[in-house]
C-alpha cells in the first residue's frame, strides 16, 4: 500500500472503537507504513458517540485527519446515520447488521459482530478484535502476520490466544466478503 | 560549548505513539529530572507519564496543589540543579504567570508544555484552540523574553520538548513547548533516534551567577548544595543576587539584558521551514497543527496551477521578523490561517511593509481545514 488511505471507526462508547484505532495504526507503523490517528469522544465514559479515525500512507502524512474516509465501520445506527454518507464514493461501509438498519443498497458489508462475540467468544469485548480482522481482510492493507503480533503485543498475555482467535474469525470473513 | 552527543534513553526506532506521550519522552530523553504538575484537559497524559517514568529513571515528581505552586517546585527544582518542566492548558497558563516572571527575572531554565485548549477562561476544555501565543509571551508583568517553539507532528512534540530544554538551559530562560490539543492527542508515526545532542547548563564555580560584562550575556549558573552562596530574587539584583531595589542603573541594566540575550540571538534561535517558496506569490504563513492543513492546501492549489508557499513558523518567540520581512519582498501576499482571532497575524503585518497580509481566523473549537485554507487563497488571486 502506497497511496493514502482513510478509515474511520464509529460506535459508542465502551464498543472498543479507540483501541480498534491504535491496533491498525500501531500495526501500520509496525509493518513500515506511516499512520495518524485521532480521536472523538464524549464525557461519558459508557454509551456516548466514540470515534477513531486513521490515515495510512507509504509517504510521510501532510494533513493527518480524515476528511473522506475510503473505509466506514459502523458499530452503531447512530455511528450510520452521521457518518455514511461522507464515506468516498468508491469506499466501503462496513456495519453491524444487529445494530444497525442500511438505508443504501450498495452497503453490502454488513455482519452481526457484536452477536458473533458473544455467541462464538463468550466475550462482547473482542468484537472490536473482529472488526480490526474484517477491516484488514476486506481491504489487502495490512499484513497479517504483523497485525498479529501488534494484537499480541497490546493485550494482557492471558486473552492473547482468545484475542488471536477472533481476529482470524474476522480476517475470514473479511476476505470472504472481498471475493464475493 | 556544553552540547554533549548522548544515547536516546527512551526506545529509538519507529513508533506510534500520542504527541503528549512524545513531549514527555523528549522531555526524559532530554534529562529532564524534576516534573511539578498540576492535571489538566488536554495535556494530562504528559504528567501521567511523567508519573510512572521519572521516579524510577532517578528523577522526581510531584503532584502539587495547583498551578502556582507547580511552576514555582519547577523553579525551585531548577536551582537545585535539576532539569525540570511542568505542562498545562490555558486555565493553568494564567496561574502559572506570576512565577514565569519570577524564572525570567531569575534567569531560571524551565520548561513549560502548553497543549492549547479552547479559551478563554474555562472555554470548551477538551477542544483544541490556540489562542496563548500572546500569553506565553507577554502574559507576566514588565520587560522579559521567553523561547515558545510551535510543533506541527508528534515526531516535533518529541524533537522540539528537546530542543525547549537545550534553549531553557543554554540561555537561562522560561521556554514553552507551545503545543495544540490536536498534536497532543494526535497519534502518529515517529522515528526517534539512536543519539542526541544535549544542552547541559553552563557552572563555572565562583562566577557571579546574575550578571556579565556582555550587554546581552548569559552568566554561569550554579545551584543550591555545589558549595557556593547563592541568593536568588525576584527583586531588582546585582550580579552575585543582592538587593538592589535603589538605583536606577540596577534595573536598566538586568531588564535589557534579559531581553538582548534572547534577542541577540535570534539567528541561532529562530528555526522556520519553507515549502514551495521559489516561486510562490501567495505564501501561507503558518505554525502548529494549522501549518498541517495549509501544506496540504497549498500542495492542492500548486496542483490547480496557483503559485502559493508555505512558510512555517517554528519559534513563535521571540519572533523572526526579519524573516518575514525577507520573504514579504518576494510576495504578492500573505496568508495567515489561526485557530485564534490574529495573535500571528499582527505580527506578521507589523514586518511586511507593503505586502499585503490576509487573516483566516477559527476559534469553534476544531481544526482548520485545508478546504477553508484553498478557499481564502482563492479570495486572494
Amino acid at each position: 500500500m502506497t497511496e493514502r488511505k482513510e478509515i474511520r471507526l464509529a460506535g459508542l462508547g465502551g464498543q472498543g472503537v479507540v483501541l480498534a484505532g491504535v491496533l491498525l495504526g500501531q500495526a501500520a507503523v509496525d509493518q513500515g507504513l506511516y499512520a495518524a490517528g485521532s480521536n472523538s469522544y464524549g464525557a461519558q465514559a459508557r454509551g456516548g458517540g466514540a470515534r477513531a479515525d486513521l490515515v495510512l500512507d507509504g509517504q510521510e502524512i501532510d494533513y493527518p485527519h480524515v476528511q473522506q474516509p475510503d473505509l466506514l465501520v459502523a458499530m452503531s445506527q447512530g455511528a450510520y446515520d452521521t457518518y455514511a454518507s461522507g464515506v468516498a464514493p468508491e469506499g466501503r461501509v462496513l456495519f453491524d447488521s444487529g445494530m444497525v438498519e442500511p438505508n443504501a443498497p450498495h452497503d453490502r458489508y454488513g455482519a452481526k459482530v457484536t452477536s458473533l462475540a458473544l455467541d462464538e467468544f463468550k466475550n462482547r469485548q473482542v468484537a472490536n478484535v473482529i472488526w480490526v480482522g474484517l477491516v484488514a481482510g476486506v481491504t489487502g492493507w495490512f499484513q497479517t502476520e504483523v497485525l498479529e503480533r501488534t494484537l499480541v503485543s497490546l493485550v494482557p498475555e492471558r486473552f492473547a490466544e482468545l484475542n488471536k482467535a477472533a481476529l482470524a474469525k474476522g480476517l475470514d470473513m473479511g476476505r470472504a466478503w472481498e471475493v464475493a | 560549548m556544553p552540547l554533549t552527543t548522548v544515547t536516546n534513553p527512551v526506545k529509538a526506532g519507529s513508533r506510534y505513539l500520542s504527541g503528549n506521550d512524545a513531549a514527555a519522552e523528549g522531555a526524559i530523553a532530554a534529562g529532564c529530572r524534576y516534573y511539578g504538575g498540576y492535571p489538566i484537559t488536554p495535556s494530562s497524559e504528559i504528567m501521567e507519564y511523567m508519573s510512572r517514568e521519572l521516579v524510577p529513571r532517578g528523577g522526581a515528581f510531584m503532584q502539587m496543589e495547583d498551578e502556582i505552586a507547580s511552576i514555582s517546585s519547577v523553579v525551585g527544582a531548577s536551582w537545585s540543579g535539576a532539569k525540570a518542566m511542568t505542562a498545562t492548558s490555558g486555565p493553568g497558563l494564567s496561574l502559572m504567570q506570576e512565577c514565569l516572571g519570577y524564572a525570567a527575572f531569575t534567569e531560571t531554565p524551565v520548561v513549560l508544555v502548553d497543549v492549547q485548549r479552547a479559551g478563554p477562561c474555562t472555554g470548551q476544555a477538551t477542544k483544541v484552540g490556540a489562542g496563548d501565543i500572546m500569553a506565553v509571551k507577554w502574559g507576566s508583568h514588565g520587560d522579559y523574553q521567553v523561547v515558545a517553539l510551535s510543533p506541527w507532528s508528534v515526531q516535533e512534540m518529541f524533537s522540539l520538548t528537546v530542543e525547549a530544554f537545550n534553549l531553557a538551559e543554554r540561555l537561562r530562560v522560561p521556554a514553552f513547548l507551545l503545543a495544540e490539543e490536536a498534536t497532543g492527542h494526535l497519534r502518529e508515526r515517529v522515528d526517534l533516534p539512536e543519539t542526541l545532542e544535549i544542552y547541559d547548563r553552563d557552572y563555572v564555580p565562583k562566577q557571579p551567577p546574575f550578571g556579565c560584562d556582555a550587554a546581552d550575556g548569559i552568566p554561569s549558573m550554579p545551584g543550591f548544595g555545589m558549595g557556593e552562596n547563592l541568593l536568588v530574587t525576584g527583586s531588582t539584583h546585582d550580579q552575585w543576587g543582592y538587593r538592589k531595589t535603589e538605583g536606577p542603573a540596577f534595573h536598566d541594566s538586568l531588564v535589557r539584558r534579559l531581553s538582548q540575550k534572547v534577542l541577540s540571538r535570534k539567528a541561532e534561535i529562530c528555526r522556520h521551514e519553507g515549502y514551495y517558496l521559489d516561486d510562490a506569490e501567495l505564501v501561507v504563513v503558518a505554525y502548529g497543527f494549522t501549518a498541517r492543513a495549509a501544506l496540504r492546501a497549498v500542495r492542492q492549489a500548486r496542483q490547480d496551477g496557483l503559485a502559493v508557499g508555505l512558510l512555517r513558523l517554528i519559534t513563535i518567540w521571540p519572533f523572526d521578523d526579519g524573516l518575514i520581512t525577507r520573504v514579504a519582498q518576494g510576495a504578492k501576499g500573505f496568508l495567515v490561517p489561526e485557530m485564534n482571532l490574529g495573535q500571528v497575524d499582527g505580527l506578521v503585518r507589523s514586518a511586511a511593509g507593503d505586502t499585503p497580509v490576509k487573516s483566516l481566523t477559527q476559534v469553534n473549537g476544531s481544526t482548520i481545514s485545508p478546504a477553508s485554507i484553498l478557499a481564502a487563497l482563492g479570495e486572494m488571486r
